[in-house]
């Protein structure tokens, strides 16, 4: 090897030891991953399972009986996490037409139906948290507008041993309810996180690339039960 | 004037108790987030919140169930519930002022021993290489003194 090969192999390995060395320190002060920092929220049925949501072996709802949940929910963020998650109903047809809007992932906005339950709670970095939902559906009723164009279904959802009334008015569309009585509607779960700097909860989660977490699940009342 | 105040008087007040609930709920509320900045502030620096935590939630539990009290009409259980939840929340803001003020102290410290680390390492590194060369250069030139030229005969 030659005189000047030698002190340039010289120079090039300790400029890549250097490297290395501060490579290594600064990604202990700054953190690079970043884009790796998310939520996740996931709703688990019973016997904790992705299935058998409902007693009955699908969507419908057994008026009274109780159907045990849980929702999982994983904070990958760089600190402990203040958060929301906001209960809503939502009705639908039988097309799966929503009839009131769902949250929208493309535009970061929540739904701007009434919120029935909420579940605050603090999680830490790197954990899952499991927060029990049982809940079930008591006495839905009829309610008819004077206007005709719309309807109204009166009902009393029990969640965890609170009752709470919920209308969820209707516009009239001819399967509502279907011929065989059913009305079609769904429970969405959004999370919310509590931005420190304004002090309130925002359904935008405050990542690099902005992104927001819901989930839902269909189920029908047969108004004849 | 005095049908003002007939009106007025007739307007259904809240009751003691019940003003005294919103008051201590709202300053509960209020403790919460205090709380919670503090415990975030330390979670940033690097501190394991797990305890805090817990605590944070256990008072979330208590603002519920002090409000289910409330609902039902039971302003004694519901005040008493909320003067638990407001200790609780004392307690954690005392511990992690204190947690606070120990990290600031050591922190800095910490800091400072951790940014001497690499600093010190490149100058070992580059005073190594420099050592390496000029050795490796004295041996090379000696190496090229020793040289003798070769001569090559020529046979006539």
């Amino acid at each position: 090897m030659k005189f000047n090969e030698i002190k340039i192999l010289t120079i090039l390995v300790s400029i890549f030891i250097i490297t290395i060395i501060w490579i290594t320190y600064l990604r202990g002060v700054i953190n690079i991953n970043k884009e790796n920092q998310f939520l996740a929220m996931g709703i688990i049925g019973n016997n904790n399972t992705i299935e058998n949501y409902y007693s009955n072996n699908n969507t419908e709802i057994k008026l009274g009986s109780n159907n045990h949940w849980n929702i999982s929910v994983t904070n990958n963020m760089d600190n402990i996490q203040y958060l929301d998650i906001k209960v809503k109903i939502l009705p639908y047809n039988e097309t799966l037409q929503a009839l009131s809007p769902l949250p929208n992932s493309a535009s970061l906005s929540p739904s701007p139906a009434t919120t029935i339950y909420n579940i605050p709670f603090f999680i830490t970095k790197g954990s899952t948290v499991y927060h029990n939902f049982t809940w079930s559906i008591e006495n839905p009723s009829k309610i008819t507008y004077n206007d005709n164009t719309s309807i109204g279904i009166s009902t009393i959802i029990n969640i965890n041993n609170s009752k709470y009334p919920v209308d969820l008015s209707l516009p009239i569309i001819p399967n509502i309810p279907d011929e065989n009585n059913f009305v079609y509607s769904r429970i969405v779960f959004e999370l919310w996180t509590f931005n420190e700097n304004t002090n309130t909860f925002s359904f935008v989660i405050n990542t690099p690339t902005k992104s927001c977490v819901w989930n839902q699940l269909f189920f029908k009342i047969n108004l004849q039960n | 004037m005095l049908i003002f105040i007939s009106i007025t008087s007739l307007k259904p007040q809240p009751s003691n108790s019940q003003t005294q609930y919103n008051e201590l709920r709202a300053n509960v509320e209020v403790k919460l987030l205090i709380d919670y900045n503090l415990v975030l502030t330390l979670n940033k620096n690097g501190v394991d919140v797990s305890y805090y935590a817990n605590i944070l939630n256990l008072s979330l539990d208590l603002l519920e169930k002090a409000g289910t009290y409330n609902n039902a009409g039971d302003d004694k259980n519901a005040i008493s519930t909320l003067q638990l939840a407001a200790s609780s929340l004392n307690n954690i803001n005392n511990e992690a002022q204190n947690a606070l003020t120990q990290y600031y102290s050591k922190g800095y410290l910490t800091y400072i021993s951790n940014s001497i680390v690499p600093i010190v390492t490149t100058i070992i590194i580059v005073i190594l290489t420099t050592l390496f060369w000029i050795i490796y250069k004295q041996y090379y030139l000696t190496k090229l003194m020793k040289m003798k030229p070769e001569v090559i005969k020529h046979e006539i």
